[in-house]
């Protein structure tokens, strides 16, 4: 019993380290992600003649100029998505270094859990509107010329483990609101 | 709360100290202080029974309800 109890333990803290290390690493990857987009974002109105040749190349029809706003709204919609994963996962974060500490049932967890369902809405909203709008610069892109390889088929639909992921998530929150009212009647009981 | 926790009188009583209770019924001096300046939300019946054996008294001299009137 004693033993399996160890084993247990030591086998929490592997998936604890496991977690925090994961967590950590996504993290400065989605720094890194962002800084990457917004320095592309940024750098696409002194690129734009280039960008427009490149393209003509490629293309049966020469692209339209307004294309390149679209294309911008994308990439600034996925500046939004990877903020909403990076507060996501901040907060996730912050609930598994609870855990760790012993405490996880607090009402601070409980709106940390809240704020990743929330988060997780927007990421299912903004990553629709991109979609959509991806497809529409695939539609007005066209046909490319014989010799490109170019494949794009982007996929605007409602994802079901998305709504899933966003009720668990609230359910969640409402059950670490409870564990942490009983948390503290059970540090008042003697 | 309308519920006091006459621990002192009972102390007094039986001349032991807090420290000393705790020792005897197994219960940290954390836990025993909140239980005497009434910041306890609740009681086991474990440690209550343990109190009632060391002090050589029942539940209701530990126990008073005295009502408080509510704004």
């Amino acid at each position: 019993m004693e033993s399996n109890m160890k084993k247990d333990s030591e086998s929490n803290d592997i998936v604890l380290k496991s977690a925090r290390g994961i967590l950590a690493f996504s993290k400065w990857v989605l720094l890194v992600g962002i800084g990457v987009v917004t320095i592309c974002l940024l750098a696409m109105p002194f690129t734009y003649q280039y960008l427009l040749a490149e393209m003509a190349k490629a293309f049966v029809s020469p692209p339209e100029p307004e294309i390149f706003g679209m294309i911008a709204l994308i990439m600034a919609l996925a500046v939004v998505l990877l903020l909403l994963t990076l507060f996501a996962v901040d907060r996730l974060r912050r609930i598994v270094r609870s855990v760790g500490e012993g405490n996880p049932f607090t009402h601070i967890n409980g709106t940390r859990l809240r704020g990743i369902g929330i988060a997780a809405v927007g990421i299912q909203i903004v990553t629709f509107c991109a979609s959509l709008l991806a497809t529409g610069v695939v539609t007005m892109l066209g046909d490319p010329k014989p010799g490109v390889d170019f494949e794009m088929s982007p996929d605007a639909s409602i994802s079901i483990s998305g709504i899933l992921l966003v009720l668990l998530l609230i359910i969640l929150a409402r059950v670490f609101d409870r564990g942490a009212e009983m948390q503290e009647e059970l540090d008042g009981t003697v | 709360m309308a519920i006091t926790v006459k621990l002192d009188d009972l102390l007094h009583d039986n001349r032991m100290t807090l420290t000393e209770l705790a020792e005897r019924v197994d219960i940290t001096l954390a836990n025993l202080s909140i239980l005497k300046t009434g910041k306890a939300k609740a009681m086991r019946f474990t440690t209550l029974e343990a109190i009632c054996r060391e002090l050589k008294c029942q539940p209701g001299d530990l126990l008073r309800y005295e009502p408080v009137e509510e704004d």
